[in-house]
């Protein structure tokens, strides 16, 4: 992003204009994360405005000489989302998942599909650690780099890359993935 | 062995899941650990295809109004208006208040009042309203003069629609989305969702999840407030459904979607204010 520096520091004097650059810039990557870590899509939705309405409210708190703002953000996000999980686990709740297909774009058929292999996944990450889930969620739903996650992690970049490895062979044996697979998914 | 082999991995991984490199271009570079590799990154691609799905076409516009509307309250007066300090204070405020009142209300205000957005008068006719909304101190008068004003907003919405002015027309039903994000937010405080079976949430939420909601805080007096609230929002309804359906009976829709999108964005804006203020006992 084209001057993230400047645009935080207007962002903290809570300008609309930095304020709404930097919510349209991770908007996407946060709902995916969050997504990939929640069941419900509403409650997606929800912990995802939470998240920017905190940052609103915190942003004054933000150093960048601490970690990157995609860093702090995330956290955020992390944040939130460890709420929810001690809410829901105080409540009763649906063990289904209610994210449901778009109304628009592909066919049924592939929607059916993506939503298949969206389960499967969810299910697969549920079987691994707190830890090792995080490194996923941030590195392929969040798409932070190394530096970012272990910055989020606040754990070093040698540390994230082994708890990296770890979770994608857990991964990889939950989800089936055979090795001589060769096609893209 | 194992930290180069990490590497390695983290390497590909970050061609192929980050920046979209085949799968076997990659690989194939490392013909050593080709075999142990190739799983790792299938199965970080199922996890990068599983968390792909864009949002809900409607969901981040909905809630970037949200968030404006957010931004906005968080914005200290000052920065806002650009006042200095010292007229926040006592008397001074007072007096400012009441001298800007009068000279409003006297004498520009008033011919402004009915002014439409390509008139001369217009810029004045919105000052007037800010300062309406200010000096209104309770959150349910203050949601109520944002009724009012988006329904002055339909009124202005038809005119432009009226003389094919698309970009007013865009400009104004974001202006009448803002108006209902501040009504939703203002009443928020005010009334609490009734939890549900299906809603347990203490109300929490930004969004109004199902059902209507009622107040459980307050007095009489805010009771009386949010039935005209209501009914402001509720009577406005009507003339604005009718405004958009006149949009696209001008067959304008296929022409400027972008329009389209912000008119039927208020209108949804619209109908959430309706629900989140809820139904009368």
């Amino acid at each position: 992003m084209q001057d993230e520096p400047g645009l935080i520091e207007r962002a903290k004097r809570k300008e609309a204009g930095a304020l709404t650059t930097l919510y349209e810039a991770h908007f996407t990557r946060i709902y995916r994360y969050i997504s990939l870590r929640v069941n419900d899509k509403t409650e997606a939705e929800d912990l995802t405005q939470q998240v920017f309405l905190k940052v609103i409210q915190s942003i004054d708190s933000y150093n960048s000489r601490g970690l990157p703002f995609s860093s702090w953000l995330f956290r955020i996000a992390h944040n939130q989302v460890i709420d929810h999980v001690r809410r829901r686990s105080r409540a009763p709740q649906s063990t289904e998942d209610v994210f449901e297909l778009d109304q628009k774009g592909p066919s049924l058929e592939e929607k059916a599909e993506k939503k298949l292999m969206m389960e499967t996944v969810k299910a697969g990450m549920k079987k691994l650690t707190p830890l090792q889930q995080e490194v996923i969620s941030l590195r392929f739903a969040g798409g932070l780099s190394i530096i970012e996650t272990a910055a989020t992690m606040r754990k070093n970049e040698g540390a994230v890359k082994a708890l990296q490895h770890s979770a994608l062979s857990s991964l990889r044996r939950i989800l089936g993935v055979p090795p001589t697979d060769e096609r893209p998914i | 062995m194992n930290d180069q082999f990490e590497q390695i991995l983290n390497s590909a991984l970050d061609r192929v899941v980050m920046r979209g490199e085949p799968v076997d271009d990659v690989v194939n570079e490392f013909p050593d650990h080709a075999d142990d590799l190739r799983p790792l990154v299938l199965a970080a691609l199922k996890v990068r295809q599983a968390a792909s799905q864009q949002p809900e076409s409607g969901l981040k516009s909905r809630s970037l109004a949200r968030f404006r509307s957010a931004v906005l309250s968080a914005q200290p007066r000052a920065s806002r208006w650009s006042i200095p300090r010292i007229w926040h204070r006592g008397w001074v405020t007072i007096a400012s208040v009441v001298v800007v009142f009068f000279a409003v209300v006297g004498t520009t205000a008033f011919a402004a009042s009915g002014s439409m957005p390509d008139q001369p008068l217009y810029q004045v006719k919105l000052a007037t309203e800010q300062i309406e909304t200010v000096v209104t101190a309770s959150p349910l008068g203050k949601a109520k003069v944002e009724a009012r004003l988006a329904g002055k907003r339909i009124e202005e919405l038809s005119y432009v629609i009226d003389r094919d002015k698309a970009d007013a027309a865009e400009e104004l039903s974001e202006r009448l989305s803002s108006h209902y994000g501040r009504i939703e937010h203002l009443v928020q405080g005010e009334i609490e969702s009734v939890p549900t079976a299906d809603n347990p949430s203490n109300g929490q939420g930004l969004r109004p999840k199902t059902r209507p909601a009622r107040v459980i805080r307050g007095d009489g007096e805010k009771a009386k407030q949010l039935t005209e609230l209501r009914k402001l929002l509720k009577d406005n309804n009507p003339r604005h459904e009718e405004v958009v359906r006149n949009w696209e009976l001008r067959g304008q829709g296929a022409v400027r979607p972008e329009v389209r999108r912000a008119l039927q964005h208020s209108l949804k804006g619209h109908q959430q204010a309706i629900t989140a203020v809820g139904d009368d006992d």
